[in-house]
């Protein structure tokens, strides 16, 4: 079977090159037809002269037609350089992505995993006891937290824990100066507004697979032959309805490094969504590219790597050899 | 309250834009500003003699530079009542500051900084050659001690005792050296058109010369400058001299595309050393102990850190995260003039927000009688009432009201829907699809924007209101692709220095995207910007208004209201309308609890 793993992971790979080669082409020509020179965007207007701004695109590199440009792009990128910023100090693009990347990381796992802790036990319950109180009102409380606006939230909590209470900083540039114990304050309101509707997602797609699962036969076999409730749950039914929880939470991860752009601005937390806003109002096209492509290929990774976990740990799966 | 965000990053990247994009020319500004404006004018405070003490109240001692020949008025010190801070305490050293701001800095490269932040920034490592006065814009000494002007050379005498950060000296080579790499072809600087009329320059400039005759260094504390041409706004361009160390830069790539490590690590001879600079989040100097002013600066460093978010802006300062900023959007004034320990400031009004109209699109637009119709038809006091916040007014003319060519007779135009009408009337019917334009996510100028539209309504006239993305307006109006936008984006009036009027106004000027050509103004326009002395430029400048303010290529309806905030803790400054607001002498500031 773990031969056949193997094939169909090395399969994967190979297939994702030319879809990761395409997204770069795409993204690189999809850039360059926004409307307005990036050297204008940052030049201000009237103060250049259309001779500055010749001698600025030359610099740049940007006076080549583009597919020239493309491919000289992209003999840098195998070389594992992509590029200096044109804003951000002329920083190196790579750089400047694994600095902010971490940051942002942190900051969805920690979420992801504080969403699943809370959300599994709730959509277990929820489904042992349906149509209970507790089942009703995660129903109610989960649509709440997909209905509520994250920015409006963050505003809100920055607004009453911060400003009013004084519980907790309003921004997070400073956690990554801060020792371990201290910075638990930093993550606490980004972490309760990338959270909640995380968690009423995973909530009710745990209630839904649960039940689903409650209701087959193997299960009124396991009661009949006398094993414990409890026992039931944990070894029959919480293991088949996680299979599909694989998918769902490898969906929310591959999402790493798109979400909270908002969030992250709001608390100035300096991560990758909030570089790529800079990035994108800048016209810094380097670091838009470089973002992009690094994140799409993130994205593609992990699909892969879920598909793999799903069929090592469905054993109804199989494949060809 | 997104909108509320979006709308100060707007507001504030449109601000940047229109300050950067302040051109060459001008009259020199040497006389300050009359002490009795109608806003309040701070006292300026703080002294730029090498010697100084940390003082508090003392007014300003800028040196009367002589000059042999032209005359050169002397600088006066406003002293109008200061609702600044300054005042109390004693001045000593210590305390830090974290200042918010709401875009990030692109670069900290003296040669081509061209916006808000990175011009700060570029000030607080590398100082000026000249400065400006923050209260009256007068240009006074700063690297430069003292000037000499005879027709059209300056010789300028350096301070003694200025060295960079690393110990070496700087000498009248840096200076040179910094302005030739402006100018230089390769920098592609948007900072060259200001040293254009350098005997030289522009062919330097332009590629066909190796060097610029009319920079001469003539001993290593005295540098001669000679013009092609008189020029009015030399002085105040040459506070964009922020010199570099020659001996570092030498045959180095100056341009923003550089990769040389200087500019990660920059050595520079102002008031605070480059400590570091984490990208998007904290840039932090400390205090240049070798810096020419003894004594100074007081505060041992300074955190520059961006909100991008306006709202989370204003919320950090309401809970104490920074100390200070110049971004708050006028909506949260009555909050934190509710917080006991932050001083709230109004800094003086700018150059005036209103329409710019494409004259050479439309024949319609052409006709004056259309373009004042539309300034009748908008009661501006009720806007300001309604959408600015009880801080903005209704705006006057092209020119700042605070700058000493302000004409002070001139009133804003009255509101009276009759003559409104009666205008259009001659003008005959407005085509169909005239399309207003102003920047997305800009609150008060959408807002204005719909007024304009409900106004003009009454009149018959149904216009095409639309928003669009910022890059895009921009592009549009330089490229004149635009029916009637709105004006401050690439600039329609002067707030510093009047001279900037010429290139927006004169026939043919490089950033006149209104097509606007009148030659009685021209010939005023080149009068003005060859006219040394600011005395004799007041009644030529209040001619120029009266005429644009008659013809309207542009209305200047509204000022702005701005929000300048800082912890009370903090003393020793003078709040300003330059771009920097109140922070741009943060070397006399001081903490005193």
């Amino acid at each position: 079977m773990s031969g056949n793993v193997l094939g169909f992971l090395i399969r994967r790979v190979l297939v994702a090159i030319p879809v990761i080669f395409g997204l770069t082409i795409v993204m690189f020509f999809l850039i360059h037809l926004a409307p307005g020179d990036p050297v204008e965007a940052f030049i201000s207007p009237g103060s250049a002269s259309p001779q500055f701004i010749e001698q600025a695109r030359k610099n740049y590199g940007l006076d080549k037609p583009l597919p020239v440009q493309y491919v000289i792009y992209m003999s840098h990128i195998v070389r594992g350089d992509f590029g200096t910023a044109y804003t951000f100090n002329g920083k190196a693009v790579l750089s400047l992505i694994k600095e902010k990347a971490w940051a942002t990381i942190v900051l969805q796992v920690v979420s992801i995993v504080v969403a699943l802790v809370i959300a599994i036990p709730l959509g277990i319950i929820s489904a042992v006891k349906q149509y209970s109180f507790i089942d009703n009102s995660t129903t109610v409380g989960a649509f709440i937290g997909w209905a509520i606006p994250n920015f409006w939230l963050a505003l809100l909590l920055q607004f009453y824990l911060s400003v009013k209470l004084h519980w907790l900083p309003a921004i997070s540039t400073s956690q990554s100066s801060a020792a371990f114990p201290g910075r638990i304050k930093y993550f606490i309101m980004p972490i309760i507004v990338l959270a909640l509707p995380s968690i009423a997602y995973f909530a009710r797609f745990m209630r839904s697979a649960m039940l689903e699962v409650i209701h087959q036969d193997y299960m009124t076999t396991a009661r009949s032959k006398g094993l414990h409730d409890r026992v039931v749950l944990m070894r029959h039914a919480m293991r088949n309805a996680t299979i599909p929880m694989v998918t769902v939470t490898g969906l929310q991860v591959a999402r790493i490094l798109s979400g909270a752009v908002i969030i992250e601005q709001i608390f100035a937390w300096p991560g990758l969504g909030y570089l790529a806003y800079q990035a994108i109002t800048q016209r810094d096209y380097p670091v838009i590219l470089g973002v992009t492509i690094i994140a799409g290929t993130f994205v593609i990774l992990v699909n892969i790597l879920v598909d793999v976990i799903y069929v090592i740990v469905d054993p109804r799966i199989s494949l060809p050899s | 309250m997104n909108e509320v965000d979006e709308m100060i990053l707007r507001s504030s990247v449109s601000r940047r834009a229109f300050m950067g994009g302040l051109s060459a020319t001008g009259a020199a500004v040497l006389l300050a500003a009359c002490g009795g404006s109608s806003n309040k004018t701070p006292t300026s405070s703080g002294s730029v003699s090498t010697a100084s003490s940390g003082s508090t109240g003392s007014t300003s001692t800028s040196s009367t530079p002589s000059s042999s020949g032209s005359t050169v008025g002397s600088p006066v010190s406003s002293a109008a009542a200061s609702t600044a801070s300054s005042g109390g305490g004693e001045a000593k050293q210590g305390g830090e500051i974290i200042i918010g701001t709401l875009g990030e800095a692109q670069t900290v490269n003296p040669f081509v900084a061209n916006e808000s932040e990175s011009n700060w920034r570029v000030k607080m490592l590398f100082d000026q050659f000249v400065r400006l006065d923050p209260a009256s814009f007068a240009p006074k000494p700063s690297i430069a001690k003292s000037w000499q002007i005879s027709n059209l050379t300056f010789t300028f005498t350096l301070q003694d005792g200025v060295k960079f950060s690393d110990g070496s000296d700087l000498t009248a080579d840096d200076v040179a050296f910094t302005i030739k790499g402006i100018l230089a072809k390769q920098t592609a600087s948007p900072r060259a058109t200001r040293f254009l009329t350098i005997k030289g320059g522009k062919e330097y400039n332009g590629g066909t010369a190796d060097d610029v005759p009319g920079i001469t260094v003539r001993d290593p504390k005295t540098l001669a400058i000679e013009l092609a041409e008189p020029d009015a706004s030399f002085l105040i361009n040459m506070s964009y001299v922020s010199p570099a160390p020659k001996a570092m830069l030498d045959g180095k790539d100056l341009s923003q595309a550089s990769k040389e490590s200087f500019f990660q690590k920059p050595v520079g001879a102002g008031p605070f050393v480059f400590v570091s600079w984490n990208v998007g989040g904290d840039f932090v100097a400390k205090r240049n102990d070798n810096y020419f002013l003894k004594g100074k600066p007081y505060l041992d460093k300074f955190t520059h850190r961006v909100i991008a978010d306006s709202q989370s802006l204003v919320n950090s300062l309401l809970s104490g995260d920074i100390d200070g900023s110049i971004y708050p959007s006028p909506a949260g004034y009555d909050q934190l003039k509710a917080k006991d320990d932050l001083n709230v400031l109004v800094p003086p009004f700018t150059s005036p927000d209103g329409w710019q109209f494409n004259i050479k699109k439309y024949p319609y637009l052409a006709k004056k009688e259309v373009r004042q119709a539309v300034c009748y038809a908008l009661d501006m006091t009720q806007f300001a009432q309604d959408s600015l916040y009880g801080l903005g007014k209704p705006g006057t003319g092209p020119i700042a009201p605070g700058s000493y060519a302000y004409d002070k007779s001139l009133k804003p135009y009255p509101y009276d829907m009759d003559k409104a009408k009666s205008l259009i009337q001659q003008a005959g019917t407005p085509p169909d699809g005239i399309k207003f334009t102003v920047n997305k996510g800009n609150v008060l100028r959408e807002d204005f924007l719909t007024y304009t539209q409900a106004q003009l309504e009454k009149l018959g006239w149904k216009i095409v209101p639309e928003a669009i993305e910022y890059a895009t307006l921009v592009d549009e109006i330089i490229h004149m692709n635009y029916d009637v936008g709105e004006s401050q984006e690439v600039g329609s009036g002067a707030t510093v220095d009047p001279g900037d009027l010429y290139q927006i106004y004169h026939t043919g000027g490089s950033e006149n995207f209104t097509g606007y050509s009148n030659p009685d103004l021209d010939k005023l326009l080149e009068q003005a910007k060859q006219e040394l002395d600011p005395k004799k430029q007041v009644p030529i400048y209040a001619q120029i208004q009266q005429i644009l303010v008659e013809d309207v290529p542009a209305t200047w309806s509204w000022y702005r209201p701005y929000l300048h905030v800082a912890k009370k803790k903090f003393k020793g400054y003078v709040d300003s309308s330059l771009e920097e607001g109140m922070f741009t002498e943060l070397e006399t500031w001081y903490v005193s609890e």
